[in-house]
């Protein structure tokens, strides 16, 4: 073993080795992520300053205390079962999504009264629906105290959060049927999506309508500006069922139509071939590739040449130009102005946006507290300018908000 | 007789290792057997507890704990004997638990779907049958014949660009790069390895898919030429480094020789060391195409995600679907029969895999018998 | 070796034809990259170069190298210069070629002269024929260099002449409307041009070897050498594609200085010591909310750290026991057998195949409700890196040498004793460069994400998981819970993925989805290549100071 001396001598002994780097990760862990008991308020990594950083523009040092931060979030620790309500879950349609999406931004940023931008007013201008609700409660604080909840007072910090998820209808209504989520998004009705009865679903599930779609037809700009800027149902109907293939037999230039369709359990989809073929089932074998969401059918449009596709009014733009169609005579436009459009209801393809609540024991009403204090952000003429004709979408009549906020167990300001 | 001889032998085996058992059990203390056993069954018990979801797998863990503890503490030898052959057996359990569960989930929709061969009843025949991959008509159709057809393409054109390039590589790397060059040469090729596949699938998404469709002017985006071609290169590092090692095997001695003799570098390469190392670079190559057969994210990423038909048979300017992508883009929104006929695609990708993996490692099995015993 | 060959002992300087070999070569070389810059657009190939029409210059050049790879065969033929052929060019050079000429000639022959799939297949065949019997037949240096001059002349002659000018195109007739494909002279010509190229420079290189045992070294390590670069070109490439793209992104309003970051809070018995952090990157350390300018990974990297945490403590335990027992404790039979093919096909088992065995068996386990989880992810990383960690630790073990545990159990010391104390230490560094780089490899992975644990990808950094607080204990089975770890949650992979489908975010606040996309892919590969980095430098250090002898 003398060779063995030798050598031990000159380099780093591996037991020094293994040990130095084990304390060295274990301090580095522990000062990256450390937590102690006291909430995870300052803890964790920067949690305080990335939450003061979400509430501040570009000065990163934390206005809002660390202390006012930590008891904030001690105090409303989503699902860690620290005494907060839990986290408000919803998933499903893309359709819905925007505008689901977009109304939990702004209730987990809590805007306070004075921000003028997502809240509130100021000097520099108001949000819409202001003068209907014009409280000096932050944004979230409001509508959940009017249900019972407790108001933080926090930017950044509602009484509890809400998170959507982005997948289908068909997903959506399935995982609030089986408790998976609060809240199931759907674009097409849940008796279309999971073959239900009407009498089932009245049940099982409450049916909160908060906008309408008219569901456009689109055609990528090459076509569009190749003149076919209007087709009949007919036309449409044979282009996805393989009849038509070339875009000359319909006006437009010799190129080979690019078919686009959505995929499996999509409402969207759901609701085309429903309102469009006749039958939720009803076959589509002109169909050349099919995406899973509104987004990516978008993408192709725009990255395509000849594309047409269905999808939903917040996804049309410059690249993505919805046309005109004739049904039986009624020619429906793109444009707000007209005479008959496609965000009228009696547009063929107009369709009610659900979000869909589960009956069940603790709520024989279907809507609990949170899922209330939520939604009636939507029925309020903020939620309406903001979410639903921000993105595009169609606001629902005076009287059906009235309904809708009826199904709600608290109040809906403004009404 | 043979027979006579084979029976007579597995019965002296038996009873040599009932034999070793009992000198086993005669000669641990009590308490170690006690504690042994406890522990085992306690394991089991976990085990089938975590199977059932039933409430009480956490106080079989923690039985199972206080064994291994009380073990530790007074008899260390046998525990840790013991511990380690959990260990081991877990590893095979995995493995089985894998197959078990995958072709237990794709049951229902083969049965279903059961087909007639001169009256005997075949599984699934009709998804090998048909070519449409329809779930959401009244009466849905799911065939696995455009995705096999896709996975097969994707992986000729990868093996075609890694088999001769990676091969090429690793004799480059073993035989003729000069040191410094090996060892810029040598990481850059781990590092290809590293790159993660939804890399390669982003940059082939932006990048390589609308040139490609510019260029050949395709309807819509997405290839199967491509996206083999980026596979390949995804790989050509596993060809590489196999095929490296089998050409680095060859005895020193065999090259030297045949410099001796006044030969060239290349003849030698040509004529002794690849030769000798066929077995090992045939193994490379088959633990190649398992690679490229497996790759999900850079083919769910670039292709069309539409199950079709790409025509004719060899068009690999069209790219639809392979089976990995298929499981990969619907997984979380498929259910009944059509999530099971995704199990499908996972058996026939998994057992693919298994043969060329296996096939692979006998090949190298042959390359040691056949160096070991030739030198 | 019967016969015998006489070769000139001593070189002279290098001759004319040697010269001229060279410079063919090099030509070979310039037309090669010229063509690849065609490729690219880099240089129009409907437009000019140097005042000359692309495709007439790529023609000159080649119809040049073409003249001068066949001048090379004929002077060798003609003993003008002295090489030393051999009697044939052999097989493969033969089969090389005339699969290049019957594939020319089968498309020639089914579309030029419009013959159909059947004329161009006869076509093709006696094209292919013929150029494998000029390859095969004469002497090799006749054999390798007309066939493949005759190439370059061929498509140097097509380009001069205009046959395929910068406007043509042609497309396969037997392709459906719908899959039609078109070829157009601004891809053929390039991938032509190339082709030749390899092939004249090739020949060149022999030529240059004076063909022979020499040439053919020379041909070979041309393409070689070639291949070699070009797999690290394309490395090169694909990184400094990814670095500068995702580099914008990725710094967008980063700031050093002294309490400019966020603050942490560390607490350790009791003692509670607050750190400003000096750099405050915006990318790293934000998540997706309405109120931050810049959009952040912070969850994902949050998510993919605990990730690999998980699947390490679950897989290192399991797999160094494993190993263990395999090289200590059993004996070499059946049971070992069994188990390094289950190892090696654990191996080889694709990600996707690992992800639906979660998504059956582990997550419908730890939630009441079936629902994708942390804990699930973890699982099933930690089975995709065990093989690695047992064939690791048992290629480590094994090359401890047996004198350590001889010498070991010559001093009495039990069997557990010694592994314990001398082979596991020993194995160690082995053991820690297989772990590093099995975490690189499942640091990048998405499949098994998608199907076991994909959350929301947009969320705000409060909403990361917290595992390290969320433990609570009680009395009743099960006894330690953690909320954090049954939830969905997002990962840097998963979340590149969410960009590139979907491309959702817009509606998170995040303003231009394809460049957030690249800042993800390049915080995804520097984790990811870091590990490798990491990982390559320790095994060197340790192959370095560690010796066995």
């Amino acid at each position: 073993m003398t060779s063995d001396q030798e050598q031990s001598s000159g380099r780093v002994s591996r037991r020094n080795f293994l040990l130095s780097s084990a304390a060295v990760g274990t301090a580095a862990g522990l000062a990256g992520c450390s937590g102690g008991s006291d909430g995870d308020g300052g803890g964790d990594g920067g949690d305080g300053g990335s939450d003061g950083g979400d509430g501040g523009d570009s000065t990163p040092t934390p206005e809002s205390t660390p202390t006012a931060e930590m008891d904030g979030d001690g105090g409303s620790t989503p699902a860690s079962g620290s005494g907060g309500p839990s986290l408000l879950t919803g998933e499903g349609s893309s359709t819905v999504y925007p505008i689901a999406n977009e109304g939990s931004s702004y209730w987990n940023g809590n805007a306070p009264p004075s921000d003028g931008e997502y809240w509130g007013s100021n000097d520099e201008g108001e949000v819409p629906g202001w003068s209907q609700v014009e409280t000096d409660m932050h944004l979230a604080d409001y509508f959940a105290s009017q249900y019972g909840f407790e108001a933080t007072g926090t930017r950044s910090s509602p009484p509890y959060r809400a998170t959507i998820g982005l997948s289908h209808s068909g997903t959506g209504c399935e995982a609030v049927t089986n408790g998976l989520v609060d809240i199931g998004n759907s674009s097409g009705p849940i008796t279309a999506e999971l073959d239900w009865t009407q009498e089932k679903a009245d049940e099982e599930v409450v049916d909160h309508v908060l906008g309408r779609d008219g569901q456009p037809v689109v055609v990528s700009s090459d076509i569009y500006e190749a003149g076919v800027t209007q087709l009949t149902g007919e036309q449409i109907r044979g282009i996805y069922q393989d009849e038509i293939t070339n875009w000359s037999e319909v006006g437009g230039p010799d190129q080979e139509i690019f078919c686009i369709g959505r995929a499996v359990g999509s409402g969207t989809d759901t609701s085309f071939r429903l309102n469009m073929l006749g039958d939720a089932e009803a076959e589509m074998p002109g169909v050349d590739t099919r995406q899973g969401q509104n987004q990516g059918v978008a993408q192709l449009v725009r990255q395509n040449e000849g594309a047409i596709a269905y999808m939903a009014l917040a996804f049309t733009g410059e690249n993505v130009r919805p046309i005109a169609i004739d049904f039986e005579g009624t020619v429906y436009k793109p444009d707000k102005d007209a005479e008959n459009t496609i965000f009228d209801s009696d547009y063929p393809l107009n369709r009610d946006l659900h979000m869909y609540t589960q009956i069940t024991e603790d709520t024989p009403e279907g809507t609990d507290m949170r899922e209330g204090a939520f939604m009636s952000m939507f029925l309020t003429d903020f939620g309406q300018q903001v979410f639903v004709e921000g993105n595009n979408y169609i606001p629902l009549p005076t009287a059906d908000l009235e309904s809708e906020a009826e199904k709600l167990p608290g109040p809906v300001p403004g009404m | 007789m043979k027979s006579d001889t084979y029976t007579a032998r597995m019965r002296a085996d038996i009873a040599r290792r009932y034999a070793r058992s009992r000198e086993f059990v005669a000669d641990t203390p009590s308490d170690a057997l006690a504690v042994g056993t406890l522990g085992t069954l306690a394991l089991t018990g976990a085990f089938v507890g975590f199977l059932t979801t039933s409430r009480f797998t956490s106080l079989a863990v923690v039985a199972f704990l206080l064994a291994v503890g009380y073990g530790w503490v007074r008899h260390q030898e046998l525990a840790a004997k013991g511990v380690t052959l959990a260990m081991t057996v877990s590893t095979v359990l995995i493995l089985s638990l894998i197959t078990v569960f995958i072709f237990v989930e794709a049951w229902p929709v083969l049965a279903d779907r059961t087909g007639r061969v001169f009256g005997v009843p075949v599984p699934g025949l009709e998804m090998f049958t048909t070519t449409q991959w329809t779930p959401a008509v009244a009466e849905p159709k799911y065939s696995m014949l455009p995705m096999i057809q896709g996975t097969v393409l994707v992986t000729v054109i990868a093996t075609a660009v890694a088999g001769p390039l990676g091969v090429a590589a690793a004799l480059f790397l073993s035989e003729i790069a000069p040191e410094p060059v090996r060892e810029v040469v040598k990481p850059g090729v781990e590092i290809l390895a590293g790159i993660p596949s939804i890399v390669y699938g982003f940059l082939g998404f932006t990048v390589l898919s609308p040139w490609a469709s510019d260029q050949f002017d395709l309807l819509g985006q997405g290839t199967y030429l491509f996206v083999g071609i980026v596979v390949g290169l995804m790989a050509l590092p596993t060809v590489v480094s196999v095929a490296e090692d089998a050409i680095n095997s060859v005895p020193e001695s065999m090259k030297s020789g045949s410099l001796a003799l006044g030969t060239t570098d290349w003849q030698t390469m040509t004529t002794i060391t690849v030769p000798a190392a066929f077995s090992g670079i045939s193994a490379a190559v088959l633990l190649g195409v398992g690679r490229a057969i497996g790759e999900t994210m850079a083919a769910t990423v670039m292709l069309r995600n539409s199950p079709a038909i790409a025509e004719p048979l060899y068009n690999a300017f069209y790219g639809f679907e392979t089976l990995t992508s298929l499981i990969a883009a619907n997984y979380g929104t498929s259910s009944g029969f059509q999530q099971d006929a995704l199990f499908v695609a996972g058996c026939i990708l998994f057992v693919s895999v298994l043969v060329l993996s296996v096939g692979s490692q006998l090949v190298e099995e042959r390359v040691e018998r056949k160096l070991g015993s030739g030198e | 070796m019967a016969r015998a060959t006489e070769s000139t002992l001593v070189r002279e300087d290098t001759s004319a034809y040697e010269a001229v070999a060279g410079l063919t070569v090099g030509l070979a070389a310039v037309l090669f990259f010229l063509a690849l810059a065609a490729l690219v657009d880099i240089v129009s190939l409907t437009d000019t170069v140097v005042g000359v029409p692309t495709l007439t210059l790529l023609g000159t050049l080649l119809v040049v190298m073409g003249v001068a790879v066949v001048g090379f065969g004929l002077l060798s033929y003609r003993e003008v210069f002295p090489t030393q052929p051999r009697e044939s060019a052999g097989l493969i050079a033969a089969l090389l070629f005339g699969g290049i000429w019957f594939l020319l000639g089968a498309l020639v022959g089914s579309e030029t002269l419009g013959l159909g799939p059947l004329g161009g297949l006869v076509v093709g065949l006696v094209a292919g024929l013929g150029a494998g019997a000029v390859t095969a037949v004469p002497r090799e240096d006749i054999g390798s260099t007309l066939p493949a001059g005759a190439l370059a002349l061929v498509f140097g002659f097509v380009f001069l002449l205009g046959v395929v000018g910068p406007e043509w195109s042609w497309s396969p007739a037997n392709f459906p409307d719908d899959q039609q494909v078109t070829f157009f002279a601004r891809s053929v010509a390039p991938f032509a041009v190339q082709g030749s190229a390899l092939v004249v420079g090739w020949a060149a290189a022999k030529a240059y070897g004076g063909f022979g045992a020499r040439g053919r070294h020379f041909g070979a390590y041309l393409l070689v050498y070639l291949n070699a670069l070009a797999i690290i070109a394309v490395l090169v490439a694909l990184v400094a594609f990814v670095v500068f793209k995702g580099f914008v992104p990725v710094t967008e309003s980063v700031q050093f200085g002294l309490g400019v970051g966020p603050e942490t809070t560390v607490a350790l018995f009791g003692f509670s010591y607050t750190v400003v952090w000096p750099v405050y990157w915006p990318f790293l350390m934000n998540g997706a909310s309405l109120f931050t300018d810049i959009t952040g990974v912070f969850p994902a990297i949050v998510g993919t750290a605990w990730l690999v945490i998980g699947a390490v403590v679950l897989a290192v335990p399991l797999g160094v026991g494993a190993a263990v027992f395999l090289t200590e404790y059993a004996e070499q039979g059946g049971f070992t057998r069994v188990v390094e093919v289950a190892t090696n096909a654990l191996w080889s088992t694709p990600s996707i195949v690992f992800g639906l065995f979660g998504a059956a068996f582990l997550v419908p386990r730890f939630t009441p409700q079936p629902q994708k989880s942390l804990l699930a992810g973890m699982i099933t990383l930690g089975f995709m890196l065990l093989p690695l960690v047992v064939i690791t630790a048992r290629e480590a073990m094994v090359a401890v040498p047996d004198e350590y545990r001889d010498a070991s159990a010559a001093l009495g010391v039990s069997r557990w004793q010694t592994i314990r104390s001398v082979v596991i230490p020993a194995s160690m560094p082995g053991i820690v460069t297989g772990v590093i780089l099995g975490v690189g490899r499942i640091a990048g992975e998405t499949a098994p994400l998608l199907l076991t644990m994909g959350g929301g990808s947009f969320v705000p950094a409060g909403q990361r998981a917290k595992v390290l607080n969320g433990f609570q204990l009680s009395l009743s089975p099960p006894f330690v819970t953690n909320p954090e770890l049954t939830q969905a949650t997002t990962a840097l992979p998963y979340q590149l993925y969410q960009v590139v489908l979907t491309g959702t975010g817009e509606t998170a606040g995040v303003n231009d989805v394809l460049a957030f996309g690249w800042g993800t892919a390049l915080v995804l590969l520097a984790v990811v290549l870091s590990f490798y980095a990491v990982g390559i430098l320790t095994r060197q250090y340790f192959r370095s100071k560690l010796k066995y002898e």
